[in-house]
């Protein structure tokens, strides 16, 4: 009897235990955004478009198309962000990779933006409207940024592998020509367990 | 039980000496060089010695874009026989000693294969940026 007792009273304690740490909020950290304490995913992550966008900014910031525009025209290149076509299997949100591109290129005082929110094209178009302008430049961009996101798989054994390449171009709508181009692979391998379901 | 001890020790003694075996860099470049490095003389903190003994900065030498941008190149060297992952990131510092904020750039992951040397060239985000930290860790996780 005495031991059916001390039975029922430890698995009472272990069931209190169990309820109790069920009860526990989860432990949450504050992290460096795409630091090296995150989450590596065999996706895209934060790191790899800040990472991406770091190097193609730099690259295009110190390209003579940017930095000798003002010294050939007498004003600063205006830049407008085309389409970046997500071409890889994951549902991306371009905004991550254009938008910090397009804050830095800002930031660095050698290009204007040409923006594309819709209250300032209504707005602007109402007052072209308004002043009766027929040949209205405001929105005309000299440079137009645009590009693509791939995606590579490889697989051997249980071994898989995925390149996501990022590529970004800066074309000239007057000439049609293509004045810089820069494509950045990120790759991450990862080992199917042995069992998974 | 004394051949069961001796013929694991020598299973042990063949793994440790393949292992040994593993696939490292050879290097073939231009004895007479063309271009000048300017070094840059650093100041260094370590603070790992375990990620120092395995990955140096063998150093840094910088120039300048055509249109004024700094650009730095590190010269790292994998010391150990097997691949290394490590962390790197640089800030920038303009002529006041501000640190120049950007929305892109952050902690980069890079493998550098045994006995490697490895170049990793970075351009700074404005013309104002003057000096640089360059920060090195081991995978935290």
């Amino acid at each position: 009897m005495k031991r059916i007792t001390r039975a029922l009273a430890v698995t009472a304690v272990g069931c209190g235990c169990l309820y109790l740490s069920g009860c526990a909020s989860p432990a949450v950290t504050r992290i460096q955004a795409g630091g090296p304490t995150a989450v590596t995913s065999m996706g895209v992550d934060l790191a790899d478009f800040k990472s991406a966008a770091g190097e193609m900014v730099k690259e295009l910031l110190a390209h003579p198309a940017i930095t000798g525009f003002k010294a050939q025209r007498g004003r600063l290149p205006a830049l407008n962000r085309g389409v970046i076509v997500n071409k890889s299997d994951l549902n991306l949100d371009m905004g991550q990779l254009a938008g910090r591109i397009n804050e830095d290129l800002l930031n660095s005082g050698l290009v204007e933006l040409i923006a594309n929110d819709a209250g300032a094209v209504d707005q602007q178009k109402l007052e072209a409207f308004e002043k009766d302008v027929k040949n209205d430049k405001t929105g005309r961009a000299d440079f137009f940024l645009e590009g693509e996101i791939m995606v590579l798989a490889a697989r051997d054994g249980r071994l898989r592998e995925k390149t996501y390449t990022f590529q970004l171009r800066l074309n000239d709508p007057k000439t049609r020509r293509t004045v810089w181009q820069r494509t950045v692979d990120v790759s991450k391998q990862s080992t199917r367990p042995m069992a998974s379901w | 039980m004394g051949k069961t001890t001796g013929f694991g020790i020598a299973v042990l003694a063949c793994a440790l000496f393949v292992s040994g075996c593993a696939t490292t860099v050879n290097t073939v470049e231009n004895a007479e060089k063309a271009g000048v490095r300017q070094m840059v003389s650093d100041r260094r903190v370590v603070t790992d010695r375990t990620l120092e003994n395995r990955i140096a900065l063998v150093g840094i030498n910088q120039a300048q874009t055509d249109a004024g941008f700094l650009r730095i190149q590190l010269e790292m060297y994998n010391l150990k026989r097997t691949v290394q992952h490590f962390f790197y990131t640089v800030e920038w510092f303009d002529a006041n000693g501000m640190r120049v904020q950007t929305a892109t750039g952050g902690w980069t992951e890079q493998q550098i294969l045994p006995r490697e040397s490895l170049f990793i060239t970075l351009t700074a985000p404005n013309q104002q940026a003057k000096d640089f930290v360059v920060k090195m860790v081991e995978d935290p996780r």
